[in-house]
């Protein structure tokens, strides 16, 4: 009686263990789908004027100016140029990481403004319309005249 | 059963719900143990940077060909040029043509990026209207993409897009929207090794280069006089030799427009940047030692940028980026020894 006791005491413990072991794999897999969810997600479900191409990782975080060091996963589409379109997700490896990631953002964003003003001003308008969230260690840095179906579809991945 | 009986009864029962007890404990926390370690939170495990869907830039790169190139007619009355493959003179004195990786054997100059090149037996087949001094270079192809370690962009927003699009982490770009050849040396567009935002000049003369590509001229189109736009050009280029004395300097011509931008707009159109192009190409001619690189020729189809090459005629996507940046992989000059 006691040892039966004793062994269905054991597997209890072992569903637990499982249950929890579960539940930390599908918090990761979740996590670890992210950057490329929402960034497809804002790449095929937005209209963008101009063609949008992802950039290879290192040279989108060298355009950036962010150490590689501090990001986990990345996705950047730029546009030809002819527009200010952009595209950009980031998972830091830390909320710290995020933060410097989103100054980094800011600072794109800056400079973006600053050279579409000189070169093709009807281009700050759409600049306007930028997102630049920050949520948790991931940040999203977007420029589409729709900012209303940005935010949704951003809302809609990460919550 | 005696008192000492029963007594003895109760420790061998006490004794053995212990053991199995501990032995049941001792379960659970091996079972813990291993459970953790499969999932990485004892042993840490770095994540590598790296998107599911990142294009590997070189080998899209050596897909890629340029076969909607117009060749345009090499012999074109320019006297310098030789594009038979040839070396004119190569200070060679037993005619043996073989190769080390410095290229000392070979007759031209000796740099650490001639490993990264085959000068021995370039593709020539996919040349357009260079002008380099056969006296001075012989061409040679771009084989690892090790080459542009030493090599640095200088230009617009087309250059801007090139640098971006061609995926070379290891290729310094110095490009902005609207810049122009009066403006560029003095802007502080570049960064400092102090992390400082600087002018050109003050960025040449912390970091030597063995090859420095130049492209202007789209934002310049609508300029009165074009003369100015070459005085400016030659300023520029006297004020990087000063600081990079020997580094190969390329001046890649203007790429052209769509043809539904051509035949609407007054300034960007390609009768004008064949004008432009041609003053640029003597202007090269003029110094010698610069090369002038007819990279319009990897996008041009019919004299014009394709429709499906841009969204507003100008502005290259990343498939004619990357037949951009093939054709200075494919056309690179190396100097000769003296």
């Amino acid at each position: 009686m006691k040892k039966i006791f004793i062994l269905g005491l054991i597997c209890c413990m072992l569903g637990i263990l499982s249950g929890c072991g579960s539940k930390e794999d599908g918090s990761a897999e979740k996590k670890e789908l992210s950057v490329e969810e929402l960034s497809n997600r804002l790449f095929s479900e937005l209209t963008y004027e101009d063609s949008l191409s992802m950039l290879n990782n290192e040279v989108a975080l060298k355009y950036y100016g962010i150490d590689p060091e501090i990001v986990k996963s990345s996705a950047v589409y730029i546009s030809t140029g002819a527009t200010a379109e952009e595209i950009a997700v980031f998972e830091a490896v830390s909320n710290g990481d995020a933060d410097t990631i989103y100054e980094a953002c800011v600072k794109r964003k800056d400079t973006q403004i600053m050279s579409y003003s000189d070169y093709k001003p009807s281009e700050t308008s759409r600049l306007d319309h930028h997102v630049l969230r920050k949520s948790g260690r991931f940040v999203v840095f977007c420029v589409n005249y729709d900012d209303n179906e940005v935010n949704r579809i951003i809302d809609d991945v990460l919550d | 059963m005696s008192v000492n009986n029963k007594r003895l009864a109760r420790q061998r029962q006490l004794r053995n719900r212990t053991i199995m007890v501990v032995a049941a404990t001792a379960i659970v926390a091996l079972i813990i143990i291993i459970m953790a370690i499969s999932k990485g939170n004892i042993v840490k495990k770095k994540d590598s940077n790296a998107s599911s869907t990142e294009s590997s830039s070189k080998n899209e790169a050596d897909d890629k060909n340029s076969n909607n190139k117009d060749k345009t007619d090499k012999n074109n009355g320019n006297e310098d040029n030789n594009t038979d493959g040839e070396p004119d003179s190569v200070n060679n004195n037993d005619g043996d043509t073989s190769t080390d990786e410095t290229g000392e054997q070979a007759g031209v100059v000796t740099a650490e990026y001639l490993k990264y090149l085959n000068y021995e037996n370039p593709d020539l087949t996919k040349k357009g209207d260079d002008y380099y001094n056969t006296d001075m270079f012989i061409p040679a192809s771009v084989t690892d993409d090790g080459y542009f370690d030493t090599a640095l962009l200088i230009g617009d927003s087309r250059t801007e897009g090139l640098g971006l699009y061609c995926g070379l982490s290891n290729l310094d770009i110095i490009a902005a929207k609207g810049l122009t050849i009066d403006s560029v040396m003095d802007e502080p567009i570049a960064t400092s090794s102090t992390g400082e935002a600087c002018t050109i000049e003050v960025f040449l003369s912390e970091k030597k280069y063995d090859n420095i590509y130049i492209s202007f001229g789209l934002n310049e189109l609508g300029w009165y006089y074009y003369e100015v736009f070459i005085d400016e050009y030659r300023k520029m280029i006297d004020t990087i030799r000063t600081s990079q004395p020997n580094a190969t300097i390329y001046v890649e011509n203007i790429l052209p427009v769509s043809a539904a931008l051509s035949e609407q707009d007054e300034v960007y159109n390609n009768p004008n940047v064949d004008k432009l192009n041609q003053m640029t190409k003597e202007l090269c001619q003029s110094y010698k030692d610069v090369i002038y690189l007819d990279v319009a020729s990897s996008v041009k189809v019919d004299g014009v940028l394709p429709a499906d090459a841009s969204s507003d005629g100008r502005h290259c996507n990343v498939e004619y980026c990357n037949k951009w940046m093939d054709y200075i992989r494919n056309n690179v000059y190396i100097k000769k020894t003296n």
